[in-house]
């Protein structure tokens, strides 16, 4: 796992959210489109806050309208990564 | 495409977080028809959409939109280049060289098909709480489209009367569009002044040479300026150091973080 990834841990939602700080520009898509589980920090990044408190739909729409491709979501259950799409 | 704010300061975080909540509304989704296409030369191309439904988007200019590209669920963030007074469509500078994902999607659509988009997206935008004395926006290729919107924003809709001064970097005259446009403003609104600066010019070009840093570095820079910066993140990087070695409070710096 790449350490630029800020991952929290969590028991019941579907998708574990993760985001490359490395990548984040500061747009703060991810904090309109999933309030509840992305804020921004103190230097303007996007990090996670919560696992739990947006759905899924939510979730995987902040990652696809990322424009720095900074999310990846991950199916906690099956392990696969939700997002981004493998090519 | 796309910006954050320069910003390390306590006190510049609380303008900050100020600011993103005022602008950051949640983003709706949007179903519009491909109008109108503008071919300018071999880089950019404007694309006119009608909005269908929503019929109706506010926005602020420097905003953006996150458009659905394919069924994969894959988007791409485009600023709004068009005036925010009209809100029954949206206007969009795409750089075509890259020939991604996005600019193939554009490329084939036929006029009246629908494309879906969220919107609206960011929070590069003139920040109306700081009273600046003046406005400097920056930008480099496509970088120049928020700031389209912004000077027409400023100029027509809310009558801005402090000097604004805008630059464009771009490698090639070849390359400019607007520029009659920005002429003509430049001539209608005298505190408005447009500085195209080229890395690459040709023979004989008048204007400025060189990197948009390069004209920071010379010319005289407004009073009490906000900085408006949109460009590569090198772009950024580089234009910022400029600006805090000549004086300029790291505050008073936005920006849209283009990649």
């Amino acid at each position: 796992m790449n350490n630029n990834h800020n991952k929290t841990n969590s028991k019941n939602s579907n998708y574990l959210v993760e985001v490359d700080r490395s990548k984040c520009i500061g747009a703060a898509t991810c904090v309109a489109l999933a309030p509840k589980t992305f804020k921004l920090d103190q230097d303007q990044i996007a990090e996670v806050i919560s696992q739990e408190n947006d759905n899924n739909q939510d979730k995987l729409l902040a990652a696809q309208s990322c424009p720095s491709s900074a999310i990846r979501l991950i199916d906690r259950r099956t392990k696969k990564v939700v997002w981004p799409k493998s090519s | 495409m796309v910006w954050k704010e320069l910003d390390r300061q306590a006190c510049c975080k609380k303008v900050l977080t100020n600011l993103y909540k005022k602008h950051m509304t949640k983003p709706q989704e949007y179903t519009a028809i491909f109008e109108n296409k503008e071919i300018y030369n071999e880089k950019f191309e404007h694309y006119h959409f009608e909005l269908k439904k929503p019929f109706q988007l506010d926005f602020k200019a420097g905003q953006f939109v996150s458009v659905l590209v394919n069924e994969q669920g894959m988007r791409r963030a485009y600023s709004i280049c068009s005036d925010p007074d009209i809100n029954h469509g949206i206007e969009i500078l795409l750089d075509i060289a890259p020939q991604g994902i996005g600019v193939k999607y554009f490329q084939n659509l036929k006029f009246g098909d629908e494309i879906k988009f969220l919107a609206p997206m960011g929070r590069f935008v003139i920040n109306d709480e700081v009273n600046h004395k003046s406005l400097t926006l920056i930008g480099t290729g496509s970088g120049i489209a928020p700031l389209h919107s912004m000077v027409v924003d400023q100029l027509k809709n809310k009558n801005d009367k402090r000097p604004i001064v805008l630059y464009w970097g771009l490698r090639h005259a070849r390359h400019l569009v607007w520029q009659d446009e920005f002429t003509r403003w430049s001539k209608k609104f005298t505190n408005f002044s447009f500085h195209p600066t080229l890395s690459k010019p040709e023979k004989g070009w008048p204007l400025c040479r060189g990197r948009v840093t390069d004209c920071l570095s010379v010319h005289d820079l407004l009073e009490s300026a906000g900085y408006y910066l949109c460009g590569s993140r090198a772009m950024i990087e580089d234009c910022k150091k400029i600006l805090l070695e000549r004086g300029v409070s790291e505050k008073n710096i936005y920006h849209e973080q283009f990649f």
